[in-house]
């Protein structure tokens, strides 16, 4: 980000000083989409030969920012209904044989089981096998609060994650995403924590064999570049697992990040691209990762990337980005575990639908495109045929229906009778229409 | 005749008048199609993605 800017660190500072101290009618918050363009990957703290943290600034930035009022709330509101979603309705606290405590816990974080449900679900296996006295937490570890800037809800967070533990009577911490344990050992430190690759790393190889010969391109994420230990793991279980395995050219002089982090695609969407693309042509080889961000960000891009864990638990999952599927999915990782437990999945209720909704292509890509939840979309149709309040372009014979969901208005075209409602397409903007009820 | 979106409640084409927008505690104004009768706004795809969305992202670094 910081290259394309052309700036220094000296005039990176100025910039967001200035934004945070905006003169009425003579400076802007010019800084804004920098501070919020930051992926946190930590690679200007690395290059730097003084040692500036340039990430370390903009989190503080983005702090004060959102507390002063001064932060657009639809760059984070996504991911903040996201990891509500994932720390109420798909929260998983368990631990095997209704055992009041357990040793250690497996934290699975948010965004695996959104993804990757199946493998989640093979991996507390796993681990279980490894040592039956292992309980799961399936949740958020609060980084996207943090990321948007919002203390309160951070400590909320923090304060849930830490009641649950103890509960559990947990001294020790698997993490399965190396992004949750960077933040759950800044936020709780009195754990001792272990990534799951290490762990597996320690165990008997032999579980793992390759289903097939190949050479992958290994992709460390941005939260493991400070933990070498967690690097040498993966590649010890790719070795153990017969994969042969390549580092990606070392020339790289961009982030370390694969453009996911921060959460900035809302605020710069171009930028993420750009960076996804970018890390995709490092290499001619087909990328293996630990992070399941980084595979599905990769994956979108056309590059050929896998989990670890789906390599080494033999399990190979569609990309999801769909946002309700990656909700649906965190509910399915959820129910598995929960059966594969043998314990009661009480969260799981039947939606009664009045209307059956099938979507063109041109308004799944909008969903992905815009973070839209078709929950929110079938809304705003059901709401528009209830109470008449709609809109019909006779020349492309579709009906319009808008309703402002958060932080965004969402327009949605369709056709619909009293059982299907065909979605035609859809779009959104972020401002709103005074004394209009919908806005 | 082109172009013509009808209310659905009201049966009627809208018409173009002059609306007010807000975002981030900044206001303006727009003429959009609104239904004479009851009100009700269309915002469509170009206006959305286009202009709107330029002012947007101005606004959030104001």
């Amino acid at each position: 980000m910081l290259k394309e800017r052309h700036k220094t660190p000296q005039r990176v500072v100025e910039d967001v000083y200035i934004s945070l101290n905006p003169v009425v009618n003579f400076s802007d918050r010019v800084a804004t989409r920098m501070i919020f363009g930051c992926n946190f990957c930590g690679s200007c703290r690395r290059s730097c030969p003084e040692g500036i943290d340039l990430g370390a600034l903009f989190q503080e930035a983005r702090y004060a920012l959102v507390k002063q009022g001064g932060a657009a709330p639809v760059f984070h509101d996504y991911w903040m209904r996201d990891m509500e979603h994932a720390n109420k309705d798909a929260w998983l606290l368990q631990t095997p044989h209704k055992q009041a405590t357990v040793r250690r816990v497996l934290f699975t974080g948010c965004q695996l089981p959104a993804s990757l449900p199946e493998t989640t679900a093979a991996l507390y296996a796993r681990m279980l096998e490894l040592d039956e006295n292992t309980g799961i937490l399936m949740g958020c570890c609060g980084v996207p609060a943090e990321w948007a800037g919002d203390a309160v809800r951070r400590q909320e967070v923090t304060d849930k994650l830490q009641s649950a533990l103890d509960g559990m009577g947990a001294s020790e911490v698997v993490t399965a995403c190396p992004a949750c344990q960077r933040t759950l050992m800044k936020a709780l430190p009195g754990y001792r924590y272990r990534s799951a690759i290490e762990v597996l790393a320690e165990a008997n190889g032999s579980a793992y064999a390759a289903a097939e010969e190949r050479t992958w391109g290994v992709f460390d994420p941005c939260a493991a570049k400070d933990v070498p230990s967690m690097q040498a793991a993966a590649r010890t279980l790719l070795m153990k697992a017969g994969y042969r395995t390549v580092g990606l050219p070392a020339e790289w002089t961009g982030v370390d990040c694969c453009g996911f982090g921060g959460h900035i695609y809302p605020a710069n969407p171009a930028l993420m691209e750009r960076i996804a693309y970018a890390h995709a042509a490092r290499s001619e080889q087909d990328y293996v990762t630990y992070c399941s961000n980084c595979r599905d960000v990769l994956s979108a891009v056309h590059k050929k990337s896998r989990h670890i864990f789906e390599l080494l638990l033999h399990k190979e999952e569609p990309l999801t980005l769909d946002p309700s599927y990656r909700r649906r999915n965190r509910m399915r990782a959820r129910k598995l575990i929960s059966v594969q437990s043998g314990a009661v999945d009480v969260c799981i209720t039947k939606v009664e639908k009045q209307m059956e909704f099938f979507y063109e292509a041109a308004a799944e890509q909008a969903l992905m495109r815009n973070l839209i939840l078709r929950e929110d979309v079938e809304h705003i149709v059901t709401e528009a045929e209830q109470t008449g309040e709609r809109l019909f372009d006779p020349n492309r014979s579709v009906t319009i229906a808008h309703g402002r969901m958060n932080t965004i208005t969402i327009w949605v075209e369709y056709m619909a009778d009293d059982a299907l409602c065909r979605v035609v397409d859809l779009y959104c903007h972020r401002m709103t229409v005074e004394g209009e009820r919908h806005g | 005749m082109d172009n013509v979106v009808l209310c659905g409640r009201c049966g009627v084409p809208l018409e173009c008048k002059k609306t007010e927008f807000q975002y981030l505690g900044h206001y303006f104004y727009e003429e959009v199609p609104r239904c004479p009768k009851c009100g009700q706004v269309y915002i469509d795809r170009a206006l959305a993605e286009g202009k709107m969305a330029e002012v947007e992202q101005a606004l959030e670094e104001k």
